[in-house]
């Protein structure tokens, strides 16, 4: 099937680009990323990774729709709380 | 969707402030500004970029929670995006309660779930100008499980 990409931040700049269409053999979220990650020599860890489907967030087995986009986000800002200061 | 998280690339201060109904007898507010110096380097600025449509529905759903858990009057939050420089305004929590107690419990509670859960992302420039992603981790929330 046929799905965008989008990327941000971290990962737009491994990636080299903000959006991609690719077709696709993955069924799930995790296996699109797994795809992206191989293509593009992704640095982050997939555990460090959340997954967007039509602008919300979604587990990594969510079926991929065909068409959709997904985003893939590396960390957030902030977060004094999750450094223990 | 209602419009309690705002992002924008203008100065926080130009934004319309909380309108505070009678039945509040506490405002809190919370301004997050940016420093000249995180883990021990100079920094110059920074640049803030949002996934703005997932970013306005999570900000606008802690807002909303807020309301909820803490019983408030009336609550906002904006976020900065773009270049900032040292000094500016980056975020700003308002709260309005009926006391004081929850107003500051509010209000640091919405401060810590907007970075923990919005999508906004940190770049900072330092003084020998370099520049870097600012990594912390995500909360888990309930709509992953």
């Amino acid at each position: 099937m046929i799905v965008t990409i989008r990327y941000y931040a971290q990962l737009k700049e491994e990636a080299g680009r903000a959006v991609e269409t690719v077709e696709t053999g993955a069924k799930t979220v995790e296996g699109l990323w797994a795809e992206a990650a191989s293509r593009h020599r992704f640095t982050l860890d997939p555990s460090l990774i959340r997954a967007a489907q039509a602008d919300e967030f979604c587990p990594w087995g969510t079926p991929l729709i065909p068409n959709a986009v997904v985003v893939f986000m590396p960390p957030v800002a902030g977060g004094e709380r999750h450094r223990g200061a | 969707m209602n419009n309690q998280f705002v992002l924008t690339e203008s100065a926080l201060e130009t934004l319309p402030g909380l309108s505070i109904p009678a039945s509040s007898g506490a405002v809190v507010s919370f301004w997050g500004r940016v420093r000249d110096i995180n883990e021990g380097r100079a920094v110059t600025g920074l640049e803030y970029t949002a996934y703005p449509e997932l970013a306005l529905k999570e900000g606008n759903r802690i807002v909303d929670e807020a309301l909820g858990r803490f019983g408030l009057v009336a609550a906002r939050a904006a976020h900065r995006i773009g270049t900032l420089n040292v000094g500016d305004a980056a975020v700003v929590v308002e709260v309005a309660s009926g006391h004081r107690g929850e107003g500051f419990d509010a209000c640091r509670w919405i401060i810590d779930e907007i970075k923990g859960r919005v999508p906004i992302w940190k770049c900072e420039h330092y003084e020998e100008g370099d520049r870097a992603w600012v990594m912390c981790h995500h909360v888990t929330t309930t709509a992953d499980s």
